[in-house]
């Protein structure tokens, strides 16, 4: 019986495939054998709620498969995406390290697999082995270049189609590969909504749907389903001036 | 004159069991810089770990046409950790406010302790998660609109 969603369920650290791309995974193996010991394999559906913001640390949650948003909601409840989380990434660790509330709300883009460490295991396992502070300490330092880096995106970009160019060329990092592919495409697989990237962006659906529509008519962009084919990555080059 | 050998607070060393804080003090030395100094620059490695002694600090993230103010640090902070572990370059200024006292370690000399005492990053990674906690808090305020202190750079063109 092949498994649901043609999802693979990764259940033993030592023997994960995926380990040496990870950045958190690639432990020493007195702490890999730990961590198989103190994690709870969990898979989730798309749309799942992993914690809240505002909600009592609980543990930290470390993302094998699939991604996740993070994000927060001002008191007026307007709700904006601070960054997707990839594999590897271990999410609530400012929470669990402070024992302080979660500070976003992660929900997953698709099905997933999420270990949890309860946080009274991890800080064990975080001062037990030096490796493992070491990985945390990278991680905290690349989400902070992260969160530097959206600050300054977010802070000069004028114009909602800039920031929806800019997003654009930031997923173009990372293309996927696809059969019907133009050369000088470049294809990226998206699965946020059109809400979704109004949140990323700071702007409302319409305004997202628009740009979109008007990107698609310069022939600029190309959709099929979540697949999108950046068609002329210089004419949005040109329209981000920071 | 490191008098308080061992005592001394700080965000990092308060996590630090006494032996290791020794060896770091051990390699410190104090500065005081007149108010308005820049004591780190975005994009210029500074080549030390810096601890607030006395003194208030600005941390500010440099812009396009300006900076955004982050937190302003008082004793206690430790600065230039992300450069001195990562080996990357610092995203953010820090300039004095007023007269203030750092204590500065090599980083050449934090790394060979961190090497000898690798229990070390335990600590490293709750001052790194301060400084991240600060970054989502400036972060999540421009993405709801809330006002933010940003200082715009006199036109120079």
């Amino acid at each position: 019986m092949s498994p649901a969603y043609d999802f693979h369920i990764i259940e033993d650290c030592l023997k994960c495939q995926f380990r040496e791309d990870r950045l958190f995974c690639t432990l020493s193996l007195p702490a890999l054998k730990a961590l198989q010991q103190i994690k709870a394999t969990a898979v989730y559906p798309k749309g799942a709620l992993l914690c809240l913001e505002g909600q009592a640390p609980r543990g930290a949650f470390v993302l094998c498969t699939g991604r996740a948003k993070l994000s927060t909601t001002s008191a007026e409840g307007k709700s904006i995406i601070l960054r997707v989380a990839e594999p590897g990434e271990v999410l609530g660790l400012t929470a669990i390290l402070a024992n302080t509330p979660y500070e976003a709300t992660v929900e997953t883009l698709e099905p997933t697999q999420a270990n949890f460490i309860s946080q009274s295991d991890f800080l064990r396992f975080l001062e037990k082995y030096p490796d493992v502070g070491m990985k945390v300490a990278q991680q905290l330092t690349h989400n902070c270049k992260c969160a530097y880096e959206e600050i300054r995106s977010l802070g000069l970009s004028t114009s909602a189609p800039e920031k929806i160019a800019k997003l654009l060329l930031k997923w173009a990092e990372h293309p996927v590969n696809v059969p019907k592919k133009k050369s000088g495409e470049v294809a990226v697989r998206v699965t946020l909504t059109q809400e979704e990237i109004a949140q990323f962006v700071g702007t409302s659906r319409e305004t997202v749907s628009r740009t979109l529509g008007d990107f698609k008519k310069k022939g600029w962009l190309r959709i099929k389903g979540a697949t999108w084919h950046i068609v002329d990555r210089s004419a949005l080059e040109k329209m981000v001036t920071t | 004159m490191k008098s308080d050998l061992g005592q001394r607070c700080n965000e990092l060393y308060d996590a630090l069991p006494p032996e290791i804080r020794q060896k770091l003090i051990a390699h410190e030395t104090e500065t005081t810089f007149p108010a308005g100094t820049l004591i780190i620059k975005a994009g210029v490695q500074s080549g030390n770990l810096i601890i607030i002694t006395s003194g208030l600090v600005e941390i500010s993230l440099p812009v396009a046409q300006g900076a955004f103010s982050l937190v302003l640090a008082r004793t206690g902070k430790v600065l230039g950790l992300r450069s001195v572990v990562a080996g990357d370059l610092p995203d953010t200024d820090v300039t004095t406010l007023e007269a203030s006292t750092v204590a500065m370690i090599p980083e050449k000399e934090f790394i060979h302790i961190l090497h000898q005492h690798p229990q070390m990053y335990g600590a490293i990674a709750r001052v790194l998660s301060t400084d991240l906690k600060m970054a989502d808090k400036l972060l999540r305020q421009l993405a709801h609109g809330t006002s933010v202190k940003r200082k715009l750079l006199a036109a120079s063109c």
